[in-house]
């Protein structure tokens, strides 16, 4: 496998024999150590993990069993698949070779079969370490690229070319010589004057022009040129091309002799012009259409999963809410832009009377601007232009958008119009999370646009100088997000951020956060709705865990019984710890309880379901989500709790051997999700042993 | 298992490491009375306290050439202990972490689990025996140094604890156990 985590790999070269070979030829194996002169080399032909195997032994043998064989033969059992009976992951020990070891468990008569581990390659992937050969890449303006982690995310894919990304701008220069052979192209529906697919659209070869929308309301309508004509300039830039450059940055084409790369060297750009000409004018019905369009193909099958709104709008909007709501319900994720005036969006989003688009909703990632020191974008600061825009709670996250290097129109004339520029503005830095988005949808197709948001904002690196100010305290990791702690999050409105005091407590409240317990600091959170607390349902709220973690639940104290779910018959325990809030200058607090889960799917019920007794609605409060992941940093007593250190060893080696449910088992500790902490868990530890969280 | 989560899992398998060093030091800023550049050739190590009463942790050590060898020493301790947790800090600009040799406190009880990271101006340091425990006296670990430049400084300890063998699910520190640095002087 390459890049996320490299394992042992190793080639076998050599006499091609199979292990079938062995079969057939009846040879028998004893269980014991393998004689070398009484077989031919065994080698497998592809790259596979050092000391693992993949065993799965016979019907009716069960897990006891299984374990017991293994360890007769001093191996372990690291890892089974319920629904894949009898198969397991096995660890070997040091001195036994996966060639032997397979010719052991061979010979063995409870084993089906076992084979290597093989290590997964993607053919799309470029090695690390992965530099692009476009010319422009190594320019000190294409700053962002790296900044974010991307050729680290190229290790694992370098994009889908089956995966669709609308951009809703300025339209795209489709002919641009670094973009043409990413456009998404309609075969369906030539220039011919026809609508040939049937979607209500003439000759839609490469998108939309909403211009269209206000002359024609009988379908078929004219589908328009979507071809960017932008002639504005961008502070930073002089006339350019708006659309033209976001669509650079989330796929330009890589390799090809010219320009930069952008996030996805294979991918299909789809240009929706909704801004129009003269001065990128645009209005809400423009993006109306321009949705509608979007919604057209995306119901004819294009395989849209993402789209880019680099664009504010003066006005919350019930239309534009309902629009949007039909987007997520058509599974697609909106990108969308905190905007450059340098003001805190959460009052708007706070208060339904203050007239801003920025809102929660459940498919849109709104992004902020960082430089190139990861501060949030500052007038006359680190060369910028402008301020972005924040909010703990109306931006989910940041990304680069200060001179940000990226192609303009190429039919406009030569010097000042260079073929590429740097520009300022949150409009740039959107496509980049476009672009992380499309990267992760074409490398697992089967992400729903909220598991596609959980994982970007649950794989952002945390940066001291955005705490406080967008609701993931970070900036976008484009690597982080094929290993994203948390994969999913339902309701997809609810927000995950990274806490710490002074932050908000609930989206609907400006209740703040005035106390946490030692070691809780910058935990994952789950903002709910305060609003929501008369809800009874078994299943509340859902997390996807991607890897073992605690989670802890924040409930009314006032309560007399938690309801069921909560309850330690459901392994729950009251920490005895509490979580300290101001509501409205009055001190209150909510009482901790844990749970450690492995990774996967976690459900939690409904703050008033059965079992509850206590204040009924609405004196109840609602509760809280906290996420402990499973970093190793185990201790949570110790001194410092932001680094790996001899006190997380200690607990570490207390908990080696331990399942869940012993007295000294350890969530954190279980780095591998296996369920046990083993010497697995303690080697990845101490491979980390000393570095900051 | 979808391709992701399976990219999550996959970690390699190892055997328990039960004698473990990792990293070297790392030049950066720090305390102490700063180096100069003349190259290092001997020097002295005054310990803060000579001559440690029981119950208690300090240094030991001297220079040797250009490397300064620091023990951290158990004195008389009574009360049982599984492993240990400490900073050890130094002045960067004179000193570098070169490496350590197991001491022979822990390894009374078994075999021990040592992790040791150089970061800027410090080591991190995590020492792991075995549940019976260990006492009385003994080296529990010596830290090698090399001195890259001239120079004179303090080391001591951070973030210290001894931890009871009565641990159950992580360290119970041993209460008011005093633990004592030293000076060095490189010449």
């Amino acid at each position: 496998m390459r890049g996320i985590r490299g394992g042992q790999n190793r080639w076998r070269t050599g006499a091609a024999v199979s292990a079938v070979f062995f079969i057939l030829a009846g040879l028998v194996f004893s269980s014991g150590p393998v004689s070398k002169a009484a077989s031919p080399p065994v080698t497998f032909p592809g790259a596979h993990v050092g000391n693992e195997l993949l065993v799965r032994f016979k019907p009716g043998i069960g897990a006891a069993e299984a374990r017991a064989v293994l360890v007769g033969h001093a191996m372990k059992l690291l890892h089974g698949y319920p629904r894949v009976a009898n198969l397991y992951h096995v660890g070997l020990p040091s001195r036994l070779s996966v060639e032997d070891a397979v010719e052991i468990l061979k010979a063995d008569p409870a084993v089906q079969y076992a084979e290597p581990n093989y290590t997964v390659q993607f053919d799309s992937a470029c090695p690390a370490p992965c530099t692009p050969t476009d010319p422009l890449y190594a320019d000190s303006n294409n700053w962002g690229f790296v900044n974010i982690g991307a050729p680290s995310a190229w290790t694992v894919t370098t994009g889908d070319a089956n995966t669709v990304v609308a951009v809703l701008d300025t339209g795209i220069d489709y002919n641009h010589p670094d973009l043409a052979a990413n456009i998404w192209t309609n075969a369906g529906d030539p220039i011919d004057g026809t609508d040939n697919d049937g979607d209500g659209y003439i000759d839609d070869l490469h998108g939309y022009n909403a211009s269209q929308s206000s002359s024609c309301s009988t379908p078929p309508c004219p589908a328009g040129d979507p071809l960017d004509d932008d002639t504005s300039s961008d502070v930073g830039g002089p006339i350019e091309g708006h659309g033209t450059r976001l669509a650079g940055i989330i796929g330009a084409v890589a390799n090809n002799g010219g320009g930069i790369a952008g996030l996805n060297w294979q991918v299909k750009l789809m240009a929706i012009k909704i801004r129009l000409e003269p001065n990128r004018t645009s209005s809400i019905d423009l993006v109306l259409a321009g949705i509608d369009y979007l919604l057209a193909k995306r119901g004819q099958g294009v395989n849209i999963k993402v789209a880019n709104m680099s664009f504010g709008v003066s006005s919350w909007s019930q239309s534009l809410q309902d629009a949007i709501d039909a987007v997520r319900d058509a599974g697609i994720l909106l990108i969308s832009t905190a905007g450059n005036a340098g003001t805190d969006v959460d009052a708007a989003v706070a208060d339904p009377n203050i007239k801003d688009f920025h809102r929660v909703y459940d498919n849109v990632i709104f992004v902020g601007a960082i430089d190139q020191t990861n501060a949030l974008a500052k007038n006359g600061t680190n060369n910028s232009s402008f301020s972005s825009n924040y909010g703990q709670i109306g931006i989910q996250l940041a990304a680069p958008g200060v001179r940000v290097l990226s192609p303009y129109r190429h039919d406009l004339p030569g010097p000042p119009y260079d073929p590429y520029g740097p520009a300022d503005g949150t409009s740039f830095s959107a496509p980049f999370v476009t672009g992380v988005a499309a990267l992760l949808a074409g490398f697992d197709s089967s992400l729903t646009y909220s598991q596609l948001k959980a994982s970007i904002i649950s794989a952002t690196t945390a940066e001291s100088t955005l705490s406080g100010k967008v609701a993931s305290g970070g900036k976008l990791n484009a690597a982080g997000v094929f290993t994203a702690p948390i994969s999913d999050l339902t309701p997809p409105g609810y927000q995950l951020a990274r806490l710490a005091t002074g932050h908000k407590f609930y989206l609907d409240r400006s209740y703040t956060l005035a106390t946490l317990p030692q070691g809780f600091d910058g935990l994952w959170w789950v903002r709910t709705l305060n609003g929501d607390k008369a809800n009874t349902d078994a299943s509340y709220i859902q997390l996807g865990l991607g890897r073992p973690a605690t989670v802890y639940v924040a409930f009314d104290p006032a309560a007399q019984q938690v309801p069921d779910w909560l309850q330690p018959a459901q392994d729950w325990t009251d920490t005895g710890r509490l979580v300290g809030v101001t509501v409205n200058s009055t001190a209150g607090s909510l009482k901790i309880y844990s749970r450690p889960f492995k990774a996967g799917s976690v459900t939690l019920g409904g703050p008033l379901a059965a079992g509850y007794t206590g204040p009924a609605y609405p004196d109840n409060t609602n509760y809280v989500v906290l996420v402990r992941l499973a970093t190793g940093d185990a201790d949570e007593n110790a001194p410092s709790t932001n680094r790996l250190d001899g006190f997380d060893l200690i607990t570490f080696n207390l908990a080696v051997g331990s399942i869940q449910g012993d007295p000294n088992w350890c969530a954190a500790c279980d780095l591998d999700g296996s369920g046990t902490v083993d010497s697995v868990d303690l080697s990845l530890f101490l491979d980390n042993f000393g570095k900051s969280l | 298992m979808t391709l992701k989560q399976k990219i999550t899992s996959r970690l390699a398998f190892a055997p328990l490491i039960t004698i473990v060093g990792l990293g070297l030091g790392l030049a950066g800023c720090g305390g102490g009375g700063g180096g100069s550049n003349s190259s290092p050739g001997s020097g002295t190590f005054t310990p803060d306290t000579p001559s440690p009463a029981a119950n208690t942790i300090s240094l030991s050590g001297g220079v040797n050439g250009s490397d300064l060898d620091l023990s951290v020493v158990a004195t008389g301790i009574t009360d049982s202990v599984l492993g240990t947790a400490f900073d050890l800090t130094f002045d960067p600009s004179v000193l570098t972490y070169i490496g350590y040799t197991a001491g022979d406190f822990f390894e009374k009880s078994g075999s021990v689990t040592y992790a040791i990271a150089a970061r800027s101006d410090r080591l991190i340091v995590g020492i792991s025996g075995q549940k019976s425990g260990a006492a009385g006296t003994g080296t529990v670990v010596t830290l090698h140094l090399m001195a890259k430049a001239s120079g004179s400084g303090t080391t001591g300890f951070e973030n210290q604890a001894l931890c009871s063998s009565s641990s159950v699910t992580s360290c119970d520190r041993q209460p008011s156990l005093p633990w004592s640095g030293g000076a060095y002087s490189i010449h």
